[in-house]
């Protein structure tokens, strides 16, 4: 079965040196800090483009419905400007074994921002959302 | 089955047979399609689910959540809520017909159809006949909630007269999801056969598609379909032994 993709996009607020990216996307119509796995499935991220200001932007993924994170890996903007990774046959994966309940179970996946001096950057990601078959 | 029996979307090619097993009776329909009144336009792009929540776009399925609602489905209407025309050119499509574009009556006519519904996290039951769960393990029936008895993503049955088909839809993550649904169909004109003998032929020779429809309950409108459309046509399951899949 194909998966669905989808793009996110988010920014920092320009007055806080670390936060987590508010996700914007045309696949869903609310604003959430974070995306929840459906069991069964897993997430494949394959490409992040951050631009703007310097800024390290992480991806932290949480087994027990956001208790508790673990940064996954990060990607850093040493300066102004843009930086884009593709990962064209290996993305990051994140597999959910358990359903969603909010507060109560459930992997979830967000994106969490770090700077020396507040500014403004830009995140934007494509994920894939597809069964683990 | 022998090749040229159905086409690459897996509807049955005019001249060949298409067998409905009903799980709940043990036995099977056999139709012989005479014409397919929309070869080469089995494409509907139908859009956004006919669903629409107080406060959310037409057609989104809000996170953690069961649409319609917990005890109705969603028929394949023609009109959607808010919109009002968004299947294009059905803006004048019969009343009886609006609500449900596959429901018909005349037993020489059969749609089969399959569904493309995106996102494909999206978790449905589907309700043949409508309000009526057909899929469940042992005797627990599946909830669009459930770990089981649900599909994502494409679905594929043939509707028979007098029947309509609902569905319901769960959303398993925390995005309000938008939807998009793809309807490949084919709508037949059809010949029921009734003879025993031709259709270990035709079954014996490969010559038939063979669909499991989703009726493992029984349920008084399928029935009586079944008496009123179909009397002296249901074959046992029996006879499928010599057939070639």
């Amino acid at each position: 079965m194909d998966g669905d993709l989808i793009s996110v996009w988010g920014e920092t607020d320009g007055s806080s040196t670390s936060g987590t990216f508010t996700l914007n996307s045309d696949a869903f119509t609310n604003t959430p800090t974070e995306i929840a796995i459906p069991k069964g499935f897993k997430a494949k991220i394959w490409a992040i483009e951050i631009s703007g200001e310097a800024c390290d932007v992480s991806i932290e993924i949480s087994k027990d419905a956001g208790d508790t994170w673990k940064k996954v890996k990060t990607f850093k903007l040493a300066s102004a400007g843009e930086l884009t990774i593709e990962k064209k046959s290996r993305p990051l994966v994140v597999i959910s074994e358990t359903p969603y309940a909010a507060g109560t179970t459930g992997t979830l996946l967000k994106f969490t921002w770090s700077q020396t001096t507040a500014a403004k950057t830009y995140l934007n990601a494509l994920i894939e959302i597809i069964k683990d078959e | 089955m022998v090749s040229g029996v159905m086409d690459k979307l897996g509807l049955v090619n005019e001249g060949k047979y298409l067998a409905t097993i009903l799980p709940a009776k043990e036995s099977f329909l056999l139709f012989q399609v005479l014409a397919r009144k929309n070869k080469g336009f089995e494409r509907i792009d139908y859009g956004p689910l006919p669903i629409q929540v107080a406060g959310y776009d037409d057609g989104v399925v809000p996170a953690t959540t069961v649409v319609p609602s917990a005890t109705t489905g969603w028929k394949i209407a023609a009109y959607k809520a808010v919109a009002g025309d968004r299947v294009v050119g059905l803006e004048e499509i019969k009343a009886e017909v609006a609500g449900d574009i596959f429901y018909y009556t005349d037993e020489n006519t059969l749609f089969h159809y399959i569904l493309d519904i995106k996102p494909r996290v999206l978790k449905h039951i589907v309700m043949y006949p409508d309000r009526q769960p057909q899929t469940a393990f042992r005797e627990q029936t599946a909830l669009p909630t459930a770990d089981f008895g649900v599909f994502n993503g494409q679905f594929e049955t043939v509707v028979l007269p007098k029947i309509h088909v609902s569905y319901q839809t769960y959303n398993p993550t925390n995005l309000d999801l938008r939807t998009y649904m793809t309807i490949y169909y084919a709508q037949y004109n059809v010949k029921v056969v009734k003879d025993e003998g031709k259709a270990r032929e035709v079954l014996r020779k490969g010559l038939a598609k063979i669909v499991t429809l989703p009726y493992n309950v029984t349920h008084e409108q399928v029935e009586k379909v079944l008496r009123e459309k179909y009397e002296n046509a249901l074959f046992s399951v029996e006879l499928l032994e010599e057939a070639r899949w």
